[in-house]
């Protein structure tokens, strides 16, 4: 059950990731979009063309991590 | 007394020799977020410079954090005579873009010092070229002793080489000299075929580049 639940959160949480590539409009982004939110279940940090992601991890966490 | 004032003659023509040189080239270590870590260069022939930052694509993992770098080759070339400068840059899901004009770059020069490999450098400190909400201000530490006014990832204009190029909110991406060559044959090949032109903001920050129109510039030169 739990496995099944882990499976769902994670489809959804890329779902909710392509949404927001999609819909994001051409000068932001995706990074911007993910990493501002606390609560987000995926991170994507991109300077320079080059990123770093992690799920289900802390957003602020993970760009103090890469500092 | 003759001897003496030849001997420092020579050692002053010697001197001379050493920091006067107008061709030389400098290699730097690149390092970026997640412990990457490649050779950039700088060739400085007369007049003429061009920087190359090769990158391949790579990806790897650490700490639960995956780390994606895609293909990225930038050659920035500038002309310290006319001042003026153009930049190639091939990138992962871009076509070949290049753009002319040369950055405007507001140093503000402090009066820190340090040293590096053995040269004095001071501390400068500008606004960086890369749209990013991460990285912070650009600090360069640049030494008077090896008179190019240039640096690594398109900054230039102090008085001296840069060999340090840092972010200040992103310790762990920078830019450091590895060493220095005077090479008298190296001679810098500026290519033909260049791709679409875009602005300079645009090459350095492509993600802001209106991907139908790219779409359609492409179509145009293919």
């Amino acid at each position: 059950m739990k496995r099944m639940i882990r499976v769902f959160t994670m489809t959804l949480a890329i779902g909710v990731c392509g949404i927001l590539t999609a819909a994001a409009p051409v000068s932001e982004p995706l990074e911007e979009k993910c990493s501002n939110e606390e609560d987000a279940l995926y991170c994507s940090v991109t300077v320079d063309g080059n990123t770093a992601t992690c799920w289900f991890c802390d957003c602020k966490e993970l760009v103090e991590s890469l500092k | 007394m003759n001897k003496i004032f030849i001997i420092f003659c020579l050692f002053g023509l010697k001197s001379l020799t050493c920091h006067c040189q107008t061709n030389a080239t400098v290699t730097y270590e690149y390092h970026s977020f997640g412990g990457f870590e490649m050779e950039a260069y700088l060739v400085v022939n007369d007049n003429l410079s061009w920087y190359s930052r090769h990158q391949q694509s790579t990806e790897w993992t650490k700490n639960g954090i995956n780390f994606t770098y895609p293909k990225n080759f930038l050659d920035w070339y500038y002309d310290a005579n006319s001042k003026k400068s153009f930049e190639i840059k091939s990138s992962e899901g871009y076509p070949t873009l290049y753009a002319e004009g040369t950055p405007k770059i507001q140093w503000n020069i402090l009066e820190e010092t340090n040293t590096i490999d053995g040269f004095k450098v001071q501390k400068a400190i500008c606004k960086p070229l890369l749209n990013s909400n991460y990285i912070g201000d650009v600090i360069a530490w640049f030494t008077t002793d090896l008179p190019f006014s240039l640096g690594p990832e398109r900054y230039h204009g102090l008085p001296g080489l840069i060999l340090k190029l840092e972010y200040s909110e992103m310790k762990s991406m920078y830019v450091l000299m590895k060493q220095i060559s005077f090479d008298e044959n190296e001679q810098i090949q500026i290519p033909e075929q260049r791709g679409v032109k875009v602005s300079l903001n645009e090459i350095v920050n492509p993600d802001i580049i209106d991907k139908k129109w790219l779409k359609e510039q492409k179509k145009l030169i293919d």
